[in-house]
């Protein structure tokens, strides 16, 4: 009886490896495992053995369909692979093509700048503040120590309302605001649009962007400050930057500076870009004046500081080598789509 | 302002020990921004007198010679192209190596390097040189021939004729004098010279002036008048100014007119003092008035421009006539000419603001003008009479005073004093300076120096410039040299920084829509004209409005930003077949005034999306509803995470009525999209489909972000589908609503899978999953809730085709 279990296996082993078809493969399957198979008359017949018999033979029966199914089981899955293979080989794209093209966009380059800068600002303590773009002649000249008749209060500079408010010239307008709000010892930020009358052409802008810096503490000192630019510029610049400070006039501050870097273009050797002097003025900066500590309600006897401002519309170009600034506010994307 | 160095030599002993460019930069880093260095007369320097011994032709060239010449050394053969090029001559000689500062042929400077050249296959080494190439004129015919008495080999430079002609001019750039009214004059940069090299500085030329009566009766009848000085000179003889004279002034780039007109002039370079003469033969009197103008007067001046004045205007009046425009520029009905004889002198002290005006109000800026606006000293007055009384005298040896010095000074500046210490200098600076370099260079700067330390403010500096603690913390640290401290760290102990979540929120939604939804951040103006907002249906009234803008279509400051960015699309599609772009910008909404004056300025992003019109799918619905799903994200982001949905009310012109939605909360607007009317396409050359958005940034930033984690649900979500029968304009949005509130806290999830249209009507079909936090739905909840759904929504009003009757 074993010999016609094997027997059976065999046959069944040949007819399913032969077969293709997955619906005829089930009714292979059918034939000799279903009730009415092969396998089951054998094991119809077990009674008429010995015990011993009986159980030889079962278990040779069991291990015989164990088999079977193993040998479907396995040809099964040929025959899905199979199709699949078939499938695969007549499948095939144009990668050259670009039917679905996800492309990222850009943030404007000055942003980028914008936001470099604040990053090494905030991770040195400072905080960020705002302020408007349309201002009163007290934040941006009065509290800032300007006064009346000097000449950058001139309608040649700054854009006048027809109600007396003013544009704002310099993120400066930002400080005393912003010392209105918090009180010292404070570090801040204020970045923003500023605007001059300048008739547009390849490098004047009527709006542009600056980044207006103020520490204020007890003790804050000349060298305080020098220390501080150099920190910030070399972060910038990602490199070891030159810097010199000249006397500069600014009311708002008393000493007031102009700092130059050395000529990023020629290393300081003299060039065009820097008229041939090696150096570049880079941003005005000095120790706050007193009256515009108190305009912000600050004790100046107790407190001083220091304050810089930043032109982020050089550095850009500077960084990218744009010749000309109005592509800046143009709304061009082959311009603005370049710096992704 | 062009400096020389001579000049400044004449009042301070400053031997120049480096590089003339050196010298330039300490001056930048102690003073005043250098702009440029010019060197006149190097080349005297490096040129020598030669003559010329036999002339033969060039073999190759007719107009070339070859010149055998004595350099004083040796003999020697050199091309020259000159015509006056002949034996016998004396000419001066750049040898090899010499570089001569030259004007190029587009009049810019270069040097002119000389070389070892074949010239037409001879070979040369030298160049004889014309007057040009010496620097001493701006054109030459042929070269320089010099007195044959001069030995060969002599260097110019060491020849009587050019003493004085070597030297270095500093443009100094007039912006950083601003606070500097006592540095508009040579004899100013002296004093700092003195101060930067611890120099003795000579006291100023001429001798004191005695006050006395002239004849002129003087009254001054204007408050900005601080003081009026002058003086009455007879037998002048006018005549062109002697060379030395016409050269400092040519120097400083001032046109020479005569040496009365000339003099004055050389004292506004000399002392910063601007000054004027009146021929007093052509006065209408004796009568002399600083006054007000009066609304109307006509004033002819001398650039011979007819002025109306106003009675804001300063004149002074002689004879009862305006004779000069106070500070500005003087009369043309009285100038001196050469027939002049006796003049009267004006050496004045006017108020800065009220010269500025006068200068603004007529346009008219001028070197007298450009100084008065800075404060000048009006203690300069009667030094600037001196000095140049000595120097009339020199130049018309028969002049004569008539009377002495008139003087009128009403309005002198008190005198001012400045408490500080060693302690606050060292202090503010930062660094270690000493008490004898404080002491030095303050006694050279002109301060009265009390104790420890109590400051005298010297009048050149007493205007408006110097008057507390930090103002001597500067003197001191630029004479030092800020270069000279040592940088030091901030010894601010940080506080937690505040951060400023506005702003992180802005670069999240920018990161978001650029690096994620691939849209481009583009920048617009802030203003706008008459011809763009009625092009876009808007209308100007009360919006801030420019008294000087820069051009009609920059006159107010926007409204709306949406015009700004349909233009971009309609320029940016002529390049491009799709476009994603966006601006974060403030509107000025004068609707809500801030401080009285101000508007409210509110952040935006506003953009646009054109998707690529080659495709296959209904690109109409599609771009709209993935515009709505990225700025639904956005407001996720931003922590908000309910909002309803309407339509766009009183939407503008340029908003598609049916294919526009807003996001709302309440009445307040968080976001909207549309698509762009075609009407206003058309207008705009858009052929595209353009959908664009407005997110309301500041409602955005209001809203805090929080994150709230809730435990995964252990019990099964039951889902459960229904499709239901709509008029075609109901919105899906609406029947959801329904939904949800049949389903109430069971309803995990509601969403449209299918939309059909049909003739009539459409069907909406639903999906919805049903689940309960703390157990696992059993049969007749699941039904009791679908029968809640179900109730809602026919109380809708809406029917749902094929519902199992045990739903009903
Ligand atoms: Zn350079």
């Amino acid at each position: 009886m074993i010999e016609d279990i094997n027997k059976i296996v065999a046959e069944f082993t040949e007819k399913v490896n032969a077969e293709g078809d997955l619906q005829a493969l089930e009714q292979i399957k059918a034939a000799y495992m279903g009730k009415k198979g092969p396998l089951t008359g054998i094991l119809k017949n077990l009674r008429n053995l010995s015990p011993e018999e009986k159980s030889e033979v079962g278990q040779a029966a069991n291990k015989a369909k164990n088999a079977m199914q193993e040998v479907m089981e396995n040809r099964r899955e040929g025959i899905i692979r199979a199709q699949i293979d078939a499938k695969v080989a007549n499948e095939w794209l144009d990668f050259t093509l670009d039917e679905e093209s996800q492309e990222i966009g850009a943030l404007h380059p000055v942003s980028q700048m914008q936001y470099e800068i604040e990053d090494i600002f905030t991770s040195l303590g400072f905080t960020v503040q705002d302020g408007p773009h349309c201002e009163l002649d007290f934040y941006n000249f009065e509290a800032l120590n300007i006064p009346e008749d000097h000449p950058a209060r001139d309608m040649q500079d700054t854009f006048y309302f027809e109600n007396g408010a003013i544009l704002r010239t310099h993120t400066s307008a930002i400080q005393v605001r912003a010392m209105e709000r918090i009180k010292p010892p404070f570090k801040i930020l204020g970045p923003g649009k500023v605007f001059r009358v300048e008739r547009l052409d390849a490098s004047h802008e009527a709006a542009f962007h600056q980044l207006e810096g103020m520490v204020v503490d007890e003790d804050i000192s000349v060298a305080n400050l020098i220390h501080t630019m150099k920190t910030l510029l070399s972060e910038i610049f990602q490199k070891d930057i030159k810097v010199r400070l000249r006397p500069g006039f600014f009311p708002f501050v008393e000493p007031g500076f102009e700092l130059d870097i050395n000529c990023q273009i020629c290393n300081g050797k003299g060039c065009s870009v820097c008229k041939q002097t090696g150096w570049l003025e880079l941003m005005p900066c000095g120790m706050v004046h007193p009256n515009v500590l108190r305009s912000g309600g600050i004790d100046a006897e107790k407190y001083t500081g220091f304050a810089f401002g930043l032109g982020l519309d050089r550095l850009v170009m500077m960084r990218h080598k744009i010749e000309d600034i109005r592509h800046l506010h143009s709304g061009d994307l082959r311009f603005s789509s370049q710096f992704k | 302002m062009k400096l020389s160095l001579n000049w400044i030599q004449e009042f301070v002993d400053y031997k120049l020990e480096r590089g003339a460019q050196e010298l330039g930069d300490f001056i930048s880093l102690s003073v005043a921004e250098v702009e440029e260095v010019e060197q006149v007369g190097v080349a005297l320097a490096q040129v020598k007198a030669i003559k010329v011994l036999s002339c033969a032709p060039h073999p190759e060239a007719d107009r070339l010679q070859l010149a055998t010449i004595d350099t004083g050394s040796e003999e020697r053969t050199i091309v020259c192209g000159a015509s006056n090029c002949r034996p016998g001559i004396t000419v001066p000689f750049a040898d090899l190596g010499a570089k001569l500062p030259i004007t190029d042929k587009e009049g810019k400077p270069a040097i002119l390097e000389i070389k070892k050249a074949k010239i037409r296959g001879v070979e040369s080494t030298g160049m004889l040189c014309s007057e040009a190439e010496l620097g001493l004129a701006d054109s030459a015919e042929g070269i320089l021939e010099m007195d044959d008495s001069i030995p060969a080999g002599t260097y110019l430079n060491t020849l009587e004729q050019y003493q004085g002609i070597e030297d270095i001019i500093f443009e100094i750039d007039n912006k950083s004098l601003t606070h500097r009214p006592d540095l508009w004059g040579h004899y100013g940069f002296a004093r700092e010279f003195s101060a930067m090299f611890d120099l003795d500085l000579k006291a100023y030329p001429g001798e004191n002036l005695e006050l006395k009566d002239n004849g002129f009766s003087l009254k001054i009848d204007a408050d900005d008048c601080r003081r009026y000085s002058s003086l009455r000179v007879k037998n002048v003889s006018v005549s062109d100014s002697p060379q030395w004279l016409q050269d400092r002034l040519n120097q400083s780039g001032i046109n020479t007119i005569n040496n009365i007109v000339d003099l004055t002039n050389f004292i506004l370079l000399e002392l910063g003092q601007p000054m004027h003469a009146f021929d007093i033969a052509k006065l209408k009197g004796q009568d002399l008035i600083v006054r007000h103008a009066q609304n109307g007067e006509s004033f002819k001046a001398l650039d011979e421009n007819d002025y109306s004045l106003t009675e804001e205007d300063m004149v002074i009046a002689i004879g009862g006539q305006a004779e000069a425009l106070a500070g500005v520029i003087g009369g043309d009905s009285s100038a001196i000419d050469e027939s002049s004889n006796e003049i009267l002198i004006e050496c004045a002290s006017f108020k800065a603001s009220a010269v500025r005006r006068s200068a603004t109000r007529h346009g008219i800026r001028t070197d007298s003008s450009s100084r008065f606006e800075k404060s000048l000293d009006p203690e300069n007055t009667p030094l600037a009479l001196a000095r140049i009384w000595q120097l009339i005298k020199e130049l018309c040896p028969d002049a004569e005073l008539v009377g002495g010095m008139g003087d009128f000074y009403t309005q002198a500046y008190p005198e001012a004093q400045i408490e500080t210490s060693y302690e606050f200098i060292e202090e503010s600076l930062g660094c270690e300076v000493g008490k004898d370099f404080i002491l030095n260079r303050l006694n050279r700067l002109g301060f009265d120096i009390e104790g420890d330390l109590k400051l005298g403010i010297p009048s050149w500096r007493n205007t408006k410039d110097i008057a507390i603690p930090e103002d001597i913390v500067e003197e001191i640290g630029r004479l030092y040299g800020f270069d000279n401290i040592t940088p030091e760290a901030l010894h601010t102990e940080d506080k937690v920084p505040q951060v400023n979540q506005a702003r992180i929120l802005e670069r999240r939604l920018k990161d978001i829509l650029s690096n994620g939804y691939g849209y481009t951040e583009i920048m617009t103006h802030p203003w706008c004209g008459d011809d763009e907002l009625k092009a876009f249906g808007l209308s100007s009234e009360g919006l801030m409005t420019l008294q000087n803008p820069v051009s009609e279509d920059a006159k107010y400051m926007k409204p709306s930003n949406m015009p700004k960015i349909i233009k971009a699309v309609s320029e940016n599609l002529k390049h491009f077949n799709s476009v994603k772009l966006y601006d974060f910008n403030r509107v000025y909404d004068t609707s809500q005034m801030v401080q009285e004056l101000l508007p409210s300025e509110r952040y935006q992003f506003t953009g646009a999306l054109v998707p690529k019109s080659a495709g296959k799918k209904d690109l109409q619905t599609e771009a709209f509803y993935e515009l709505k799903s990225t700025i639904a994200n956005l407001l996720q982001v931003a922590g908000i995470s309910t909002w309803q949905l309407s339509d766009y009310k009183d939407a503008p012109e340029w908003v598609h009525p049916g294919i526009s939605c807003q996001f709302r909360r309440g009445r307040v607007v968080l976001a909207e999209i549309f698509k762009l009317h075609p009407a206003v396409a058309a207008k705009n050359k858009i052929k595209s489909n353009a959908y664009l958005f407005c997110v309301n940034f500041d409602e955005l930033a209001k809203s805090k972000r929080k994150l709230k984690y809730e435990q995964v649900s252990k019990f099964p979500a039951v889902p459960f589908d229904i499709t239901v029968q709509a008029p075609k304009q109901a919105l899906a949005g609406d029947i959801q609503g329904l939904i949800r509130k049949g389903g109430g806290k069971s309803l995990l999830d509601v969403e449209v899978f299918s939309v059909y249209e049909r003739e009539e009507d459409k069907t909406v079909s639903f999906r919805m999953h049903f689940a309960a936090k703390d157990h696992t739905l059993v049969h007749d909840e699941i039904h009791q809730l679908q029968k809640n759904v179900v109730a809602a929504i026919l109380k809708g009003k809406y029917e749902i085709p094929n519902l199992p009757d045990d739903l009903k």
